[in-house]
């Protein structure tokens, strides 16, 4: 469903991201971890068409980004850290518009919906700046599941949310994979990632220094035995 | 504590300055910070002779500032006590919240300490002003510490309405009887400026002209009720105002009772204002983190009222349908919602009802309208050549959302276009009800005939469009060539480049406007001239339909442009995200 090859990303002579090539499967959840500045961000730009690579390849449910991008946009979502939200539309009037973007003729149905799931439905008709950080999530993630897309982006994405929101959080991330979404997850909560994830790619300044399972990733290094994800993820990305 | 307080304004101002000092290392802000330092060179030493004392801001000027000076300052402090001066008298920041409310201070020092801090921006104020009034006889020390005084003193009193505000709000009654005795005061001044404005409306609608309401005006002030009522702002006034050295003197020292007895006021009352002020601190922090993300139009909705409904959008959005119209929608609701709309249009009823209501009144009402219809038809004209660097419910606006709007499955041409027609559709409403409400007037005294007065509406009608999207379109093709030079969500621009790059930015786009307007004039010329022998005025018309259809047809092509543009800009290069 997200098959990326040989994606590079320069800055000048700054190299972001440096031939990273990897694929996630419909129904599977990717973790993308490492430390600050290592390329994550850079990298789900790249994947969602917000900045363009340098270098490689994109296809998202079988659109190359580049060639056909409204195609493969249609297929994805992203949902950044930092809420996006327009400060003069409610939160209903958040799903018509994002229903209309991607052509969803259910939107009021499936936004009403939404909005139950969330536990935004008494606040449909607020304006973000009434909202707390965590309904301002809640309302970025409504907005990302709206047109059911088949490749969902997410970067920390449980930040703000109180404790029954996380959970229902990673209930649907869980849902959406169970029902063919590909998930790319990238977060610092390593405990998260090692719940949710079927597989985890490490990078360490722009490029992929491990990808796989937690176990595949132990197997290659059997100094790691028996140590959970912080620790391989130490290991991983700590200088020499 | 005064020593820690001015320590700490201090260290304040000096990180300002430094922090601006260090923006000036990047070509593109030392260049706008020459342009501004030129404009002020031009606005403080260019146009404004220094000869003698008196030859600029001689006599006359001098006496009309005495005259209406104190008014405009009791009405700016009636504003403060009847409307705005618990909003933005005394403000305690969030940082000021966490670092004095829990500092064992008194309230007294906490209000001594907001005094002292907003002393560097007065004196900035206070230079800024006596070097634009540098054709007063006054010398410039003196002018400064005139002004200082003035302002320092406004805004002491502003804090004091401020104080009378929180607490009636905090304390109810009790509030109001600790303060009995400003409130009387200000009641009994109020109420003598209101009484003699009434008989002289009366006057005014019985006589009707401009030159009598003038007259009146005028007379008005010197009626013993307003004169003692104005007395306390004419004394602050006077310094400023003084024709010599040997005049200031005297006034100088009323002036420096007034402020006395303003700082004793508030050192000595004991109103409970933490609660105000620092909601006030949270809503004006809002306001600028609002303003900074997204512009001034985000100002109504970090301000709005929970009590206040959300209208209802003016535009239609199905589910369905080309995806661009989403955007347009979205920007065209942030106009309607941005705006007071329904003030505005019951602004411009009331001012075309109360020139044609004075009007009726006397023989010299003509002027009265034919003054409306002039400043209607100015604001016109003032929101064509204004409107596009202000009004920016377009890219402009949308950058900030980047991160959001590059992930939709928009084509980036009607994206464009969508933006475009935006900001397009918001400029052109208003200018054409007011071009309307002008030229009606003028057609209705009789000044203009109908035929030309339906002409020259019918040119605006397809004029306007096509100049409002040429000039919004320069404005956006600004945004994504030079991110930095346009405002966006997130800069903070201020200090001498700001201004330096507004006027480049203002007078590079009507400078491209113009060369722009080259081929649609030719075409208007070529096609309107030989036709002026068989419709006669009518053969304008058509030349300016062959004009708006060339302009159209240079707008698609920018705005073909201005998508590829959008594209291709690299948000992180240029500065968009990080």
């Amino acid at each position: 469903m997200i098959r990326v090859e040989h994606l590079r990303k320069n800055y000048g002579d700054f190299t972001a991201v440096r031939d990273l090539t990897f694929n996630v499967a419909p129904g599977e959840v990717v973790g993308l971890v490492g430390p600050n500045g290592a390329g994550k961000t850079t990298t789900l730009r790249c994947l969602v068409g917000i900045i363009r690579p340098t270098d490689g390849t994109i296809r998202i449910a079988g659109h190359d980004l580049l060639a056909e991008p409204l195609k493969a946009k249609a297929a994805l979502a992203f949902i950044p850290d930092e809420p996006q939200l327009f400060p003069h539309l409610t939160v209903a009037e958040h799903l018509r518009f994002i229903g209309r973007i991607y052509g969803v003729a259910d939107a009021g149905l499936r936004g009403a919906g939404l909005l139950e799931e969330l536990e935004l439905a008494d606040r449909r008709d607020a304006l973000p700046d009434e909202l707390s950080r965590g309904m301002k999530q809640k309302l970025a993630i409504a907005c990302g599941l709206l047109h059911e897309p088949r490749a969902l982006l997410l970067d920390e994405p449980l930040t703000g949310l109180d404790p029954g929101a996380i959970r229902r959080m990673k209930r649907t991330i869980l849902d959406r994979a169970a029902r063919g979404a590909a998930v790319i997850l990238s977060s610092h909560l390593l405990g998260l990632v090692e719940e949710l994830c079927s597989r985890i790619l490490v990078i360490q300044q722009g490029e992929a220094v491990a990808m796989g399972t937690l176990d595949e990733i132990i197997a290659e290094r059997p100094g790691l035995a028996g140590r959970g994800l912080e620790d391989v993820f130490l290991a991983l990305t700590e200088r020499a | 504590m005064t020593r820690h307080f001015v320590y700490f304004i201090g260290c304040d101002v000096r990180n300002r300055v430094l922090r601006q000092g260090r923006r000036l290392r990047s070509p593109r802000y030392a260049v706008a910070a020459l342009v501004g330092v030129l404009y002020f060179f031009f606005i403080f030493g260019g146009w404004m002779p220094s000869g003698e004392a008196g030859d600029a801001i001689g006599g006359p000027w001098l006496q009309a500032g005495r005259t209406v000076g104190p008014l405009v300052l009791a009405l700016l402090a009636s504003w403060w006590w009847l409307w705005g001066g618990h909003r933005h008298g005394l403000v305690l920041t969030p940082a000021e919240t966490n670092l004095l409310l829990a500092a064992p201070l008194t309230r007294t020092q906490i209000i001594r300490f907001k005094i002292l801090h907003a002393q560097p921006a007065i004196l900035f104020s206070a230079i800024i002003g006596s070097l634009l009034m540098r054709g007063t006889p006054l010398p410039w020390p003196l002018r400064l510490l005139s002004l200082w005084l003035l302002l320092a003193t406004l805004h002491q009193h502003q804090i004091a309405a401020s104080l009378v505000h929180a607490a009636a709000e905090e304390q109810g009654r009790r509030g109001l009887r600790r303060n009995i005795v400003p409130i009387l005061l200000f009641g009994a001044a109020f109420g003598a400026l209101v009484w003699a404005l009434l008989h002289a409306v009366a006057d005014i609608r019985a006589n009707a002209s401009v030159e009598f309401a003038g007259e009146r005006l005028l007379a008005l002030l010197a009626e013993p009720g307003p004169r003692l009522a104005l007395a306390p702002f004419r004394l602050l006034l006077a310094p400023t105002l003084a024709s010599g050295i040997a005049d200031w003197l005297q006034p100088f020292g009323g002036a420096c009772l007034v402020l006395l007895l303003h700082y004793v006021w508030l050192q000595r009352t004991d109103a409970a204002f933490e609660e105000t002020a620092v909601e006030e601190g949270q809503r004006r922090d809002a306001l600028l983190r609002a303003v900074r993300a997204g512009g001034l139009g985000r100002l109504r909705f970090a301000r709005r009222d929970r009590k206040e409904s959300i209208a209802r959008p003016w535009l239609p959005l199905r589910p369905t349908g080309r995806s661009a119209y989403a955007i347009f929608w979205k920007n065209v609701l942030y106009a309607q919602r941005s705006v007071r709309t329904l003030r505005g249009m019951l602004f411009l009823i009331l001012v075309v009802a109360m020139a044609i209501w004075i009007a009726d009144g006397g023989t010299s009402g003509r002027d009265i309208i034919r003054f409306a219809a002039a400043a209607l038809l100015g604001l016109a004209a003032m929101l064509t050549v204004f409107g596009p660097l202000g009004v920016r419910n377009d890219l402009r606006m949308d950058l900030r959302h980047l991160e959001q709007l590059r992930t939709y499955p928009v084509p980036s041409r009607d994206l464009a276009a969508a933006e475009v027609a935006a900001t397009t559709i918001t400029l052109t409403v208003p200018q054409l009800l007011l071009a309307t409400a002008g030229l009606a007037l003028l057609t209705a005294l009789g000044t203009l005939r109908p035929a030309p007065a339906v002409l020259l509406f019918a040119g605006a009608t397809i004029t306007l469009p096509v100049l409002n999207s040429l000039a919004v379109i320069i404005q956006n093709l600004l945004a994504l060539l030079y991110p930095s030079w346009i405002r966006i969500g997130g800069h903070d621009a201020s200090g001498m480049e700001a201004v330096g790059q507004n006027m480049i930015v203002m007078f590079g786009t009507l400078l491209l406007l113009a060369i722009l307007a080259i081929p649609p004039l030719a075409a208007g010329a070529l096609v309107g001239a030989p036709l002026v022998v068989l419709l006669g005025e009518s053969a304008a018309l058509v030349g300016i339909a062959a004009a708006v259809v060339a302009a159209s047809a240079e707008a698609a092509l920018l705005i073909l442009w201005l998508g590829r543009l959008y594209d291709r800009t690299d948000p992180v290069t240029a500065g968009l995200l990080h």
